[in-house]
């Protein structure tokens, strides 16, 4: 249905609103990319399947939840987007009661129904159970992974269906994008943006509310389009909290555009998906689809005369197009080639015209902001770096998974109280921020609050908000190694320091990794850090030494141990490692069968050996033992 | 507008860039990507200038001459320690990747470099992927016939799938503008080859003087462009004061 | 060759530069790789110079200008994955495939990639196999996963 007023569009909001209430249980099945692997959407189709089979009011849409239901109202099932705890699911979640379910098999389907659903009780075993005191946990009220977060930007995800507009509708969806027609101008809309401090979620931290002013300063004096861009371009290597908004709330996505588009006078906006990303590219698809025949995009919005449309734009798999600069020449058609930020695309961006380009965390904060206000935000974090945060918490962490957090809360507290800590007990190394231009902080740092200014004066950078957390297996020159292995793959080319600096500074890394390089070695990598820092043309080159750099200030012994002892302390580097057998061996042939090169010998019940001539490190029998009889060192 | 250009007080016109600035006031910045005739790139970095503005004590920049806008009142430096390590470094990497090119030979002489310190390249490759090449070939001539295509390290300048080039007209200029002389146009025979395009053309020779004057192809893409016959194209420059004397004398006119 | 589709997908994205990248994508996504003829008649239809169009296509890490296997393996060589074993994960693929990263069997029946974070670091070591996404691999079963062709089984 179309909405041709403002009035239609809240009394439909009211009618769901009312057909929200009349729900008995609210069923929501996980649906992001990673619990779409361990089979979310046949696990919601049975659900639904099996419940009406046993004779339960059930409903796959919010609409029909309304009107008349018995036994105390209809279950609403459905699929949502990434709740971010991805190391436990599936999950399968229902409300009012909190309870949530956990590595959900298909096979749990018809106990979840019966005594679930029908039954009222509980199933003890697809609980949580918490890693430091071994007890079951209910829901997410009690599991610290969740009631430690404080969701903004997150908050709708894994609560709502993504693909249905009458679930964000129901939920509040659209309301500040009515406040703001009806009751702001476009100046006071970006005046709310500012006093609420808001700054670039997507790494670059640049206020958010100055960059939009000066755009508008720009069109105001020279004329021309003003172009909208989201940056769905995530490229850092292990962050996904865009992903997962883009895949649980993508309407909040399009919402926030809309809203910015009428504070800055645009009708046309992008979203620039990352090709890795084809969930993410559909749901904003049905999105933008459903918003435009509902009148909510489009032509005279709501009647009000405002226009505003999106076109997605699909990535073509290059980490360089994350740059805004370069992601507008790929908008364009272009190679994503960066340009020299003399000129700013706030001036002469997408077609050499003003262009306001932000993260997709940044637009997704802008209908709260308009609707709660600027000081509510003002009101969370800290001094220079207002509101809240995602961070995609992964690695060696237990619970790993999306977490957001006010601005200021210590990274020790996300990774062990959130986290819950270090798989397998083991300890703590090392945590990776800000993606390959940030870099790794030592335990020593584990109480440094997190926001924008205090990770950069610590020598890393908060960044997009990937978290890595290593542990003493993990080698930080190898690491270091890694980032500088990734950018090899992702510059573009174009300036000499950063295309011909980074094989090079990759090449005095191999050596360290091989055990052949030196001690002054250490210089050259330093001399040459400086160089790519003050000569490249864009952030990625610039940036780009920054991993190295922080191991060498944090983890510097382990350059030493590489150079002079010729050891990987994390067992890592395979020239300098050795594989063997230790005394927990049981005998059982199973890394005998296993290894691809014959190089280990033993006996049914006996203890293995590993001949270290022929051993190539491949790693197969620590991955098959199940007794720990290997030892990496 | 006046600025400052290593104490020095300069003006400057509005959309001018640093470096035409310098140059026009007899101050040499080097680069190796740089054309007066191309829109710059800033692609090689060794034209990097420092400048600062006394409106904003204490706060300074790095920046690319040949693209960066002059504005009034910016005091610029051509050189200092930090620059001159920038271009020591750039002129060592770019060593490591064509150690037989003269002009980054040159350049490194400069500044105390005979061989570079860093490792080199698998196969060498004496072009510097300045460009130069495809921005002629593209924004002055206009026939496209390569362009730059790759990513990162394995960055190539060529001809579309590295092999022949279609629409190439042979007329050279990419190895006109070349710094480093890595395009060679060899015309022996009655025939250019351009090896790095991997193209052959026949050279269409003067009648006057029996002179290659250039190719068939080229000598068609200009007369496409500009109203003149085709027997002025094909006469070699040094015989084509006879020709139009001939001309002139049997028909009165040019 | 597929003219025909050629066409279809040219006309659903307009003949603007800026769809370049859109009909190269969905060229990819139909015929499993982008040919030298396909680069020649999308430049004829878009009227862009084919060093352009080839410039563009081979910038992009996504497209293939070389023919792929009928099955893609995709390691992901994210940070997440990276520190939990993924390269030893990409090293038995390619020992068990005969081939390297980026390369084709020579029957044509696998590519094996590394890419970059797919964005499911809660599951990490992960394998994309045809679309399907496979979390938590482990080295010495990693073989399984050459013999699943996607959700076809």
């Amino acid at each position: 249905m179309r909405f041709e007023s403002i009035q239609q569009l809240d009394e439909r909001r009211a009618f769901l609103r009312d057909a929200r209430g009349r729900v008995k249980h609210r069923v929501i099945v996980c649906a992001g990319t990673g619990c779409v692997a361990g089979g979310a959407f046949e696990i919601c189709a049975e659900i639904i399947r099996q419940a009406r089979e046993a004779g339960l009011d059930v409903e796959a849409e919010l609409a029909p939840c309304g009107g008349e239901h018995e036994n105390g109202g209809p279950d609403y099932v459905s699929a949502s987007g990434c709740h971010g705890f991805c190391q436990v699911g599936p999950l399968v979640h229902i409300t009012p009661e909190d309870v949530l379910y956990t590595r959900v098999k298909l096979e749990d389907v018809p106990a979840i129904v019966t005594r679930t659903l029908a039954g009222g009780q509980v199933i003890d075993d697809l609980l949580f159970v918490d890693p430091a005191s071994g007890e079951h946990q209910k829901g997410r009220e009690d599991i610290s992974f969740y009631n430690k977060q404080h969701r903004v930007a997150l908050e709708a995800c894994g609560v709502i269906d993504p693909e249905s507009l009458d679930d964000y509708l129901a939920h509040g969806g659209y309301a500040p994008l009515v406040k703001a027609l009806t009751s702001m101008t476009p100046e006071q809309v970006v005046a709310e943006v500012e006093g609420s401090g808001l700054r670039g979620r997507g790494g670059g931290g640049f206020p958010t509310g100055r960059k939009w002013r000066s755009a508008i300063k720009a069109r105001d004096a020279h004329g021309g389009t003003m172009y909208v861009i989201c940056n769905g371009d995530e490229g850092d290597p292990g962050a996904f909290m865009d992903r997962s908004i883009m895949e649980g709330d993508p309407f909040k996505v399009v919402e926030g555009m809309t809203i910015g588009a009428f504070a800055l006078g645009s009708a046309h906006g992008y979203i620039y998906v990352r090709h890795e990303y084809p969930l993410a590219v559909k749901r904003l698809r049905k999105a933008i689809d459903a918003a435009r025949t509902a009148g909510l995009l489009g032509d005279d919005i709501l009647g009000t005369g405002f226009s505003f449309d999106i076109r997605i734009n699909r990535g073509g798999g290059a980490f360089v197009c994350g740059e805004s600069s370069a992601l507008m020449r790929s908008l364009e058609g272009q190679m994503g080639e960066p340009r020299p930020k003399y000129v700013h695309s706030t001036e002469k961006g997408l077609y050499e015209q003003p262009t306001v380009l932000n993260n997709v965390e940044s637009w997704v904060s802008i209908p709260p902001i308009i609707e709660k206000g600027a000081g509510w935000f003002a009101g969370m974090g800290t001094e220079k770096s207002k509101g809240t945060k995602a961070f995609s918490l992964v690695g060696k962490v237990n619970n790993t998974g999306l977490v957001e957090v006010p601005m200021g809360v210590t990274m020790r507290e996300i990774i062990f109280d959130i986290g819950g800590g270090i798989i397998g007990g083991q300890k703590f190394k090392a945590v990776q921020t800000g993606g390959p231009s940030g870099g790794c902080l030592p335990e020593s740092l584990l109480d440094t609050p997190v926001d924008f200014d205090t990770l950069t004066a610590a020598g890393s950078m908060m960044g997009s908000g990937g978290m890595i957390v290593m542990d003493e297996r993990n080698c930080m020159v190898d690491v270091a190694k890694y980032f500088v292995n990734f950018l090899i793959q992702e510059s573009c080319g174009k300036c000499v320091p950063c295309r011909e600096g980074l094989p090079q500074l990759h090449a005095i890394l191999s050596r360290i990794c091989e055990g052949t390089a030196v001690a002054e070695d250490i210089g050259r990598i330093h001399a040459l850090a400086r160089v790519m820092e003050t000569a490249s043309l864009c952030a990625l080159g610039k940036t780009s030494a920054y991993p190295v750099l922080s191991t060498l200030k944090y983890f510097m012994h382990e350059y030493e141990e590489h150079i002079r002892d010729h050891r990987c302390a994390g067992g890592v580097c395979k020239a300098l490692i050795t594989y063997s057998v230790n005394d927990n061996c049981t005998g059982c042939l199973l890394c005998k069968k296993a290894c691809p090169v014959e190089a280990i010998t033993g006996e049914k019940k006996k203890k293995h050996a590993i001949d270290p001539g022929i051993c190539t490190r491949c790693g197969v029998c620590e991955s098959v033992c199940n007794d720990n009889a290997i030892t990496v060192e | 507008m006046l600025l400052t250009i290593d104490d020095t007080r300069v003006e400057a016109r509005e959309g001018q860039t640093l470096w035409e600035v310098a140059a026009e006031n007899g101050i040499e910045i080097p680069t190796l990507c740089h054309h007066e005739a191309l829109e710059p790139r800033g692609a090689c970095r060794i034209c990097m200038v420092e400048i600062s503005n006394p409106k904003w004590p204490g706060w300074s920049r790095l920046v690319t001459s040949c693209v960066y806008p002059a504005e009034p009142g910016l005091v610029v430096r051509t050189n200092n320690d930090e620059i001159h390590e920038i271009r020591r470094t750039i002129v060592d990497l770019l060593m490591a990747r064509c150690p037989e090119t003269g002009p980054v030979l040159e350049l490194g002489a400069k500044y105390g470099l005979t061989e570079s310190s860093f490792v080199k390249r698998e196969q060498d490759d004496n072009c510097i992927l300045c460009g130069l090449c495809v921005r002629t070939c593209e924004d002055v001539i206009g026939a496209c016939a390569i362009g730059v295509s790759g990513r990162g390290a394995i960055k190539k300048v060529g001809p579309a799938f590295g092999v022949g080039s279609k629409t190439c007209i042979g007329c050279g200029a990419c190895a006109h503008v070349c710094p480093t002389g890595c395009i060679q146009v060899i015309d022996e025979g009655g025939k250019r080859r351009i090896p790095r395009w991997g193209v052959e053309f026949e050279l269409v020779r003067c009648p006057e003087s029996g002179m290659p004057v250039s190719t068939r192809e080229h000598i068609e893409f200009v007369r496409k462009r500009v109203s003149v016959g085709r027997e002025v194209l094909e006469t070699a420059p040094e015989m084509k004061r006879k020709f139009y004397a001939r001309k002139v004398a049997s028909e009165g006119h040019m | 060759m597929g003219t025909i589709n050629l066409d279809r997908i040219i006309d659903r994205h307009g003949r603007e530069q800026s769809s370049l990248i859109a009909i190269l994508q969905d060229i990819q996504d139909h015929f499993n790789w982008i040919s030298e003829e396909h680069l020649y008649h999308v430049a004829r239809e878009l009227t862009l110079p084919v060093t352009h169009v080839f410039g563009v296509a081979s910038f992009y890490r996504a497209l293939s200008l070389k023919p792929r296997g009928k099955s893609i393996i995709k390691v992901c060589m994210g940070t997440a994955c990276h520190v939990r074993g993924a390269p030893l994960i990409a090293d038995e693929l390619g020992r068990h495939l005969g081939i390297g990263p980026g390369e084709t069997t020579p029957d044509l029946s696998h590519t094996l990639e590394v890419v970059n974070c797919v964005g499911a670091c809660g599951m990490a070591p992960v394998v994309v196999v045809d679309n399907v996404y496979h979390p938590g691999v482990k080295a010495h079963r990693a073989k399984k996963l050459l013999k699943t062709k996607g959700a076809k089984e």
